[in-house]
């Protein structure tokens, strides 16, 4: 009787608990499990009943300067994640504009654009590795403009990281503003072609007011999803040549698993996951704010 | 007015023609790579790229008969079949709850969901690879099974709640009148009205189990490789197999393209977690 009284009283709650509880375990354990392997020197490849136990001594590896190509590897991810957001912000915005201005057959442009995004990230990233090789694809392209560059050297392999990430990430922007554009209210436009404004005063003073909030968000899940973004620039280049390419989420992957730190490799997931928390709610504040101040 | 008219349809022209272009250096590298997979080992390396060549069946025949294709095919079917059927188990009653029920803390603990959900994957990876060797289920189907639930079951929910928020309330306590218990309502009257919006879901499931390669890269050897992380085993200290890779590439991509364009509008609206109205 009891029982049955808190099933009918809590009911809601119940149905939701096994999804948060699946959640809460699968973030939960692995964090404090990483929180415990950092004060451990565990080799991986292992068994975890030899690791041993070291203190802080991970911290202050990770903090105390040991870790020479921590300083790279942080401009490296602000570099990659700044150029990659914004180019493919405004290349997808471009594109979203082009195809709000046709008629007909913008479903199949649509449908073409989901390509690139669901593209297996391992066949997309060794792709693109053997696209950028010097007798490759891309300088083909290139070459009819006169140009040919050796993109496995240290000053362009970030770019070619950078180019191979638009390919993946503009379609999304292409795909969310359109549907943004699209559900725009029509009566604004109609006032402003009475009006007789310029095609720019329009997007200017309307499109961009009334998008804004569709373009902060898109910019936003964009911008997190690449701090975390780990498999194509892993696989195209896999941090190097030297350190060139090596953002956060490779570096972890190269201390942990190729240098076989497990315990450093848990510090600097640790930092990871404080990264991206600290970004999420910055920008999350900013649309906020621009939320109640629009 | 006849000037104005031509000159609107030159603009037309000319916007079709550019948007042509740009998906069509858009497609480009995929067009490339699966033309690639039809190609000799000399022709793939070819400087400049050759377009007309005889096609040649090598390279598929190699991946699917000398290189075990049907075991990885297994193996990643196991996986995004179970992973879906779990995922839907465990959401449909969330999402429904979520969708019809008032109660404390209900945005909080939402929001807490999509947060929980953003941890990058990297970050889990040790710590699932400790439990994984001391569970025994390093390099087993289970342990993949089990780990994409953190980022699917979010997704599951929120997309699900969506869908059962557009189904009238009304219909539910017609059923309830009718002597159906509220599972019974659910399961009988909201799940069929819901089916279109749960076909997508379960088709969006699949291809972000199929596709997934951190995970699987990490916490299988050989066992229970799937397709996502085969790929990379066609590279070895001697030679990269690309005939090979583009081989695998386009079997590995053509279901999951077909899946994603059958469900096209719930996929854009997929991208955005719910930030457009679509």
């Amino acid at each position: 009787m009891a029982l049955s009284e808190f099933v009918r009283k809590n009911y809601p709650i119940l149905l939701i608990l096994p999804a948060l509880l699946t959640v809460l375990v699968l973030v939960i354990y692995p964090l404090v499990t990483s929180l415990r392997i950092s004060t451990y020197n565990w080799i991986f490849g292992t068994r975890w009943e030899t690791a041993r136990y070291v203190g802080l001594n991970n911290y202050r590896w990770l903090f105390g300067g040991g870790d020479y190509f921590l300083g790279t590897s942080i401009w490296v991810t602000l570099v990659y994640v700044s150029c990659t957001v914004l180019l493919s912000l405004i290349l997808g915005m471009g594109i979203a504009l082009l195809l709000n201005r046709i008629t007909r057959y913008s479903s199949i442009f649509m449908s073409a654009f989901i390509i690139p995004l669901v593209t297996m990230p391992a066949v997309a990233g060794l792709a693109w590795r053997l696209y950028f090789t010097y007798d490759g694809f891309v300088n083909y392209l290139l070459s009819f403009i006169g140009l040919k560059i050796n993109w496995y050297s240290v000053n362009y392999a970030l770019l070619a990281m950078v180019i191979a990430t638009i390919w993946v990430s503009t379609p999304f922007f292409v795909l969310v503003l359109y549907a943004g554009l699209t559900s725009l209210p029509r009566e604004p436009y109609e006032a402003a072609k009475i009006d007789g404004a310029s095609r720019w005063l329009i997007f200017k003073d309307i499109t961009l007011p009334l998008m804004k909030p569709v373009i902060l968000t898109a910019t936003i899940i964009q911008t997190i999803d690449m701090f975390r973004m780990f498999d194509v620039p892993y696989i195209m280049f896999g941090g190097g040549p030297g350190s060139s390419t090596e953002i956060l989420s490779i570096h972890i992957s190269r201390v942990a698993f190729s240098m076989r730190y497990l315990g450093r490799g848990s510090c600097l997931s640790l930092l990871l996951i404080a990264i991206v928390l600290a970004v999420t709610v910055l920008l999350i504040r900013s649309l906020v704010r621009t939320r109640r101040g629009g | 007015m006849i000037i104005k008219l031509t000159s609107r349809k030159t603009a037309e022209a000319v916007t079709y023609a550019v948007l042509i272009f740009i998906l069509f250096l858009f497609l480009l590298p995929y067009i490339f790579m699966a033309l690639s997979a039809f190609k000799t080992r000399l022709e793939v390396f070819a400087y400049p790229p050759v377009w007309i060549f005889k096609p040649t069946l090598e390279n598929l025949k190699t991946v699917i008969f000398g290189h075990n294709l049907i075991f990885y095919l297994k193996n990643t079917l196991i996986i995004c079949l179970a992973n879906t059927a779990l995922t839907l188990l465990i959401s449909v009653p969330a999402a429904y709850s979520f969708a019809r029920f008032r109660f404390k803390f209900k945005e909080t603990a939402f929001i807490l969901f999509l947060i929980l959900q953003l941890v990058p994957s990297i970050s889990v990876i040790i710590g699932f690879y400790q439990i994984a060797q001391i569970l025994h289920i390093y390099d087993t189907c289970i342990v993949l099974i089990i780990t994409y639930l953190l980022w699917n079951v979010p997704f599951a929910t929120w997309m699900l709640r969506g869908f059962f928020e557009g189904i009238p309330p009304e219909v539910e306590e017609q059923a309830l009148i009718d002597g159906y218990s509220r599972l019974g309502a659910l399961a009988r009257v909201t799940l069929p009205l819901a089916a279109p919006g749960l076909g997508a879901v379960v088709m969006l499931l699949f291809i972000l189990s199929w596709n997934e390669f951190t995970l699987p890269y990490f916490l299988t050897s050989y066992n229970a490789r799937p397709l996502s992380t085969t790929v990379m085993f066609y590279t070895t200290h001697t030679e990269v197999m690309w005939g090979e890779i583009f081989a695998l590439g386009f079997i590995a991509t053509i279901p999951v393209i077909f899946l994603a364009l059958l469900v096209r509008k719930s996929y854009v609206k997929a991208l955005t977690f719910g930030a457009v109205k679509g």
